[in-house]
């Protein structure tokens, strides 16, 4: 299955990737060949197949809307990887631009 | 020193050793064999408080450890250290499992042999030249080295059967939602199914009793009853018994000397008056592509939150096969090819599916090989991922219908193990492990120990 340079880059986008362009080629070439063998799936006749699949066979699982206290994080527990931090919060780029 | 959890349950009752005894001697063992297994990425220390009748266990390291690095393996977690940790590690830690470190796997769980491993391969201790197999490489090799007693793993598309065949090690991976996944790096959210590896399927049993149930936690956790599995496990009439024989699992794909092993123990249960009957799982050859559409795409979202914002660093630290599969997921997620593949391989889930619900209508059990084909060099296949893929073959179909298989030894080719599956309905664990205990009753290869050289 072909699948261009021009997809790549905006499947990179999407995918919230940014690839060195060694990387991308070797990457472009092995999802060539997986893609390819995953589009054998289009000979097995589904008509009348749910798109859908229920996994654990459960239904509308709901809890109370109250905390589970002793498993709740401290602000400083829920920091304490944070790459970057100000003011007990997480440091971030800016979303909006003015 | 034991080999099992049951021996060490008996040695604590007769005060044959301290606890102390017994998590000095595995701490220690664990450290010697690192250098030749590279099966750990992290040995804890164990001046933590050791409770009486302690159980030496290790976690894959994709579970969630308060307070203990937890890298999934993978550069980008190479510092994370949870603030919490998953609900079957704090389960474990009530019934006295002590953990002795964090397990070597496939970066993210994604591989079949150990190899795509931020941290260096592990190796096979039956022959250090070989992959143990993976996901849950490291998980494999503790216990088949005698490094603990047993391993927490997860199985997503055979990533405890696989490498439990490799290694002459016991690996259940339980029904979906019998086990809390919460605390756990979620790789196929519908699929990933949380189990352990041990020496005996006994072990096996005793540890599923205390790992099982529902979970505020995990809304997929189910609330059918969990039992002590251990208790009925000798009480299987096997006269009463019908095991099916999936045609497509026995075809001449199948390395002829590994369909030969599971031939033989499948002999031991029908001399013992199991009805062998020969059934067909008509999708099977639709698994591997159906599985790798589905998984990509969810793993490309749950890897989504690692930015490198709010805990590891940043997305450029992905390894080779977290891209791969994170583009395919992408790709069929994404419109104009949304119908054609991720739809399409969610229908090729239901009619996968829906092949063991039929089957499950004329047998009790079906018994296969859990591979094609014998663990490969170290670095025979890192190179072809598609290999790789084709590698979970056999394994990947029960993950789709979330059901349950018990990986057991099957035996030896030339001195290399074989394991072969037993696979059940929903919830039918009880049933996988009495039948497990027969095959291991008359064979006895879990007393065959690894050479590690």
């Amino acid at each position: 299955m072909k699948i261009d340079i021009d997809q790549i880059k905006k499947l990179e986008k999407l995918a919230n990737l940014s690839l060195t362009d060694e990387r991308r080629d070797k990457i472009t070439h092995n999802l060539q060949n997986i893609l390819s063998y995953v589009a054998s799936l289009q000979k097995l006749d589904t008509s009348g197949v749910s798109a859908t699949f229920n996994a654990s066979g459960l239904k509308n699982i709901a809890v109370e809307d109250e905390p589970v206290l002793e498993d709740s994080l401290t602000s400083e527990q829920a920091l304490s990887n944070a790459s970057e931090k100000v003011r007990g919060m997480f440091k971030t780029k800016k979303v909006i631009n003015k | 020193m034991v080999d099992t959890i049951k021996e060490l349950l008996d040695g604590y009752n007769t005060k044959k050793f301290t606890s102390k005894e017994v998590i000095g001697y595995f701490h220690e063992k664990s450290k010697q064999l690192q250098q030749k297994l590279n099966h750990y990425i992290t040995i804890q220390n164990i001046d933590r408080e050791i409770p009486q009748q302690a159980i030496p266990i290790a976690y894959k390291d994709i579970y969630s450890t308060k307070g203990v690095l937890t890298t999934c393996a993978s550069k980008v977690l190479s510092n994370y250290i949870p603030p919490f940790s998953a609900t079957v590690v704090k389960k474990l830690e009530q019934a006295n499992f002590y953990s002795l470190g964090k397990l070597n796997c496939d970066a993210f769980a994604h591989g079949a042999t150990g190899e795509n491993s931020d941290y260096g391969a592990t190796h096979n201790p039956y022959d250090l030249s070989l992959v143990p197999g993976g996901s849950s490489s490291g998980s494999a090799v503790a216990v088949a080295s005698g490094s603990v007693l047993v391993a927490m793993a997860t199985d997503t598309g055979g990533s405890i059967r696989n490498p439990a065949s490799f290694t002459n090690t016991v690996g259940l991976k339980p029904t979906y939602g019998r086990v809390s996944r919460y605390g756990i790096n979620a790789m196929t959210s519908s699929t990933d199914s949380i189990g352990h590896i041990t020496k005996t399927v006994w072990d096996s049993a005793y540890v599923l009793s205390k790992t099982a149930g529902k979970d505020y936690h995990d809304a997929t956790s189910s609330t059918i009853p969990v039992l002590d599995y251990t208790l009925k496990i000798n009480d299987l009439d096997l006269s009463k018994i019908k095991i099916g024989l999936p045609k497509e699992y026995f075809n001449e794909n199948i390395d002829s000397d590994i369909s030969k092993k599971v031939k033989e123990a499948i002999e031991i249960l029908k001399k013992k008056g199991a009805e062998i009957i020969e059934v067909s799982l008509p999708n099977t050859d639709y698994g591997v592509a159906c599985y790798y559409v589905i998984t990509p795409s969810e793993l490309s979202s749950n890897l989504a939150r690692l930015t490198g914002l709010r805990y590891g660093l940043g997305r450029e630290n992905f390894g080779d096969e977290a891209v791969r599969r994170i583009m395919i997921g992408t790709f069929s997620l994404s419109s104009g090819y949304y119908d054609a593949f991720y739809a399409k391989a969610m229908q090729a889930r239901n009619l996968i599916a829906q092949d063991f619900d039929e089957v499950f209508k004329k047998v009790d059990v079906l018994i296969a090989p859990v591979t094609s084909l014998m663990p490969p060099k170290i670095g025979e296949q890192v190179n072809d991922p598609l290999k790789n893929y084709l590698m979970d073959a056999l394994t990947i179909p029960v993950n789709m219908a979330g059901i349950p298989a018990l990986s057991v030894p099957a035996g030896f080719v030339k001195n290399i193990p074989v394991g072969l599956q037993i696979i059940g309905p929903k919830f039918s664990e009880e049933l996988l492990f009495q039948v497990g205990k027969k095959i291991e009753d008359e064979t006895e290869y879990y007393k065959i120990r690894p050479a590690i050289k």
